[in-house]
């Protein structure tokens, strides 16, 4: 254990991707398929002043990337070494499975969300298993080839923003008088929206696993906290035009408020624009299931020595049952339910966890 | 390993054949639909298939199917019985609703189209004065496709000329929204053509009040602004003068009352006086003309307001606009206070030019 600290923390240059790329990788991984449905919960508790929900847990996220910068940077590894050095070879590698379980569940999630909006909005007769598993072929293909690849397809992810031009058709039905009067909710229902909204804002615990892909990662934490802000813009633009378009009353009843702007949109040359909007949705997914199927296949390396490809292939194999037996919306919902609170706990209290053993034990060292 | 894979991905690509097609040559497109109240809680759905002769290029005639039932869907299935294509809901452009059912409520009958992921949000709906049925039997378009017309007869007047706009989307909007209430165009089957005569008002989902013609503009004009119409007034010895409007605007203005928020309606119009003139002194004659068009649109725009409030609707929105400007604001008080609402009205009418002659 001596001298931990400068445990693999350099890995082969071929191998890393420049600090600006933890920009993209943020970004990407957080704005998934969730911002479809994401106004509805935050807007249940404090109605038009959500969107003030939305700016709190982004700057919320801010420290908290702030707070794995620190943690990482000060012993120059990844945290599935510090799980190691911290709580020795059990409890650490029970922590790590416990991410690997947790990974494996939420992108199990997303490509479930992705193929049921894929059967409600385009082919009802679709089956599960056939989408899920020309998917998860396709998303192997990816993640074998590596962190470098994983990340150029989150950048090619970046073009499904081009999509917000759809939002123009909305703005004749915008009801402007809907934001005010400003404030009008308590602190508690503030906090308790902000609450609702950290699950769309989760993902930034992929960056204690992937640093030492970053080349001069204590570069890359600017990169990092502008990636986080992208993502809150766009979160605050979704949020508005929900508050805007909608009345309360009407977002209880929608499952995809999102979704419904390609409902306006009225073309001579294209009557159906949500098909174009459904499959953009693949860009959303893909960044998601593909860092977080390489992150639980890696941990897997590290703590228990499997072949990194072998286990790749077998928690695909896990995530298509998984996805085949999430059979109806309901069930849907309720995994939703279940991570969400998994990411409460991440975030509120893990992460601060850990960065105050790390400061504690920082401290010890040097008294 | 590779050669395999590759395969895999060339089955996949491949297979995408197999997925249900929809080629619309052989599914069954209608623009525009109907509901009816039928005896005993049933309704009457009437769906206009399109029918398209060939070797006749734009002949475009209208198939009419009417059946019974107790839902929509279930009619649907009915009727799919009677068509040799299936039936796609992708393409629906108008609901026509029979007055007798709007009176009893339609939001049954929207909550199975806006649950629909194939239908547009910005369809029209629009009120039929006596049974839509028989409306769409009529003949009222020779050469083009019923449903096109009725859309482009709506759309064309929303867009244009006195008819305030209200899609599906904005009906359920006013509808599920606290603070305002909804309201359709009303059409009329007249002879052999069919006519916008005024504006249905809802209560909730029911039909409860119409307003005519006239009523309808000046409704529009304190809806939204406006950069189209005309108006009329009386000029006092028995003729009628007629304006052409460049610019309205309309504001609102919340203020705090002793009992309940006072609210004032600022309405203010750029028109050109185009049938007016017969007086040789222009000048005073266009104070005058102004003073006229004010103190009728102020009256006017009263009675309206006095009718919403006896009624009990609000189609204004006057209790979202409440709403923004108070805090904790409750939907049961607002009702409680809303017909002793104090609304004032001010009209500004400025003549900006007199068509190209003085």
């Amino acid at each position: 254990m001596a001298g931990g600290y400068e445990l693999r923390s350099v890995q082969n240059e071929r191998l890393t991707v420049s600090p600006y790329l933890a920009l993209v990788l943020i970004h990407s991984i957080q704005f998934g398929l969730g911002y479809l449905s994401m106004s509805i919960k935050p807007v249940q508790f404090a109605g038009h002043d959500a969107w003030i929900s939305v700016l709190l847990t982004g700057i919320g996220f801010h420290i908290i990337i702030w707070m794995i910068y620190q943690l990482l940077n000060r012993n120059r590894s990844d945290i599935i070494e510090i799980h190691r050095q911290f709580f020795g070879k059990w409890v650490g590698g029970a922590l790590n499975f416990l991410f690997i379980v947790y990974f494996l569940i939420n992108s199990s999630y997303q490509l479930r969300l992705f193929i049921e909006v894929i059967q409600v909005w385009l082919f009802p007769e679709l089956e599960t298993w056939a989408l899920a598993l020309v998917l998860l072929l396709l998303i192997y293909y990816i993640v074998s080839s590596g962190f470098r690849v994983i990340l150029g397809i989150c950048t090619l992810s970046l073009a499904q923003h081009t999509l917000i031009f759809s939002m123009l058709f909305t703005a004749p039905f915008f009801h402007f008088a809907n934001l005010k009067p400003v404030l009008d909710h308590s602190l508690n229902d503030l906090v308790l929206a902000a609450k609702e909204m950290t699950f769309p804002y989760m993902g930034v615990e992929i960056l204690l696993f992937c640093y030492t892909f970053i080349k001069n990662p204590e570069k890359s934490q600017k990169w990092a906290q502008i990636g986080n802000a992208i993502t809150m813009f766009f979160y605050l633009l979704v949020i508005f035009f929900s508050i805007l378009l909608f009345k309360y009353e009407q977002l209880a009843k929608e499952i995809w408020p999102e979704f419904t702007k390609y409902k306006f949109v009225h073309m001579p040359f294209i009557e159906r624009f949500d098909f174009i909007g459904a499959t953009c949705l693949i860009f959303g997914l893909f960044p998601i299931s593909c860092l977080f199927l390489w992150a639980s296949s890696r941990t897997m390396k590290i703590t228990f020595g499997t072949r990194q490809l072998t286990a790749l292939a077998i928690f695909i194999l896990l995530v298509f049952i998984v996805v085949c037996c999430i059979p109806n919306r309901k069930t849907i919902e309720s995994v939703q339910m279940g991570l969400s609170k998994v990411g409460l706990v991440i975030v509120y209290v893990y992460i601060p966890c850990m960065y105050l053993t790390d400061l504690v034990r920082w401290k010890a060292r040097r008294a | 390993m590779k050669r395999s894979f590759l395969i895999i991905l060339a089955c996949c690509l491949l297979l995408t054949g197999c997925v249900k097609q929809q080629i619309l040559d052989r599914v069954n497109l209608f623009i525009v639909c109907a509901f009816d109240k039928a005896v005993r809680e049933q309704i009457e759905f009437t769906m206009a298939a399109t029918k398209y002769r060939s070797k006749q290029p734009g002949a475009v005639s209208n198939r009419l199917l009417s059946n019974v039932g107790e839902t929509s869907v279930g009619i649907k299935g009915l009727m799919d019985l009677q068509l040799s294509r299936p039936i796609n809901t992708g393409k629906v452009s108008v609901i026509l609703f029979g007055k007798d059912l709007a009176e009893k409520g339609i939001s049954k009958q929207l909550d199975v189209v806006s649950r629909d992921a194939q239908a547009s949000q910005v369809m029209y709906l629009a009120i039929v004065n006596g049974n839509a049925k028989e409306l769409l039997h009529a003949n009222f378009s020779s050469d083009e496709e019923k449903g096109m017309y009725l859309f482009n007869l709506l759309d064309s007047n929303v867009k244009n000329g006195s008819v305030p706009r209200q899609n599906l989307h904005e009906f359920e909007y006013a509808y599920l929204g606290k603070g305002l209430d909804p309201f359709l165009p009303l059409l009329q089957l007249q002879g052999e053509h069919v006519k916008i005569s005024g504006l249905a008002l809802f209560k909730n989902d029911k039909h409860v009040a119409s307003l005519n013609e006239k009523e309808m503009f000046i409704f529009k004009l304190l809806y939204r602004n406006l950069r189209q119409g005309t108006i009329e007034a009386d000029s006092g010895n028995g003729s009628r003068l007629a304006m052409k409007i460049v610019r309205s605007k309309v504001r609102y203005k919340v203020m705090k009352g002793i009992q309940g928020p006072r609210i004032s309606i600022n309405l203010s119009i750029k028109g050109e006086v185009i049938d007016a003139m017969q007086n040789k002194s222009p000048d005073q004659n266009l104070q005058q003309i102004r003073r006229l068009f004010e103190k009728d649109l102020t009256k006017n725009g009263m009675n309206l307001i006095h009718v919403f409030k006896t009624e009990k609707i609000d189609p204004l929105g006057l209790g979202d606009l409440v709403r923004s400007h108070t805090r904790g604001w409750k939907e049961e008080e607002w009702l409680r206070q809303y017909p002793q609402t104090n609304v004032a009205l001010d009209v500004n009418v400025e003549v900006v030019e007199t068509g190209i002659q003085k």
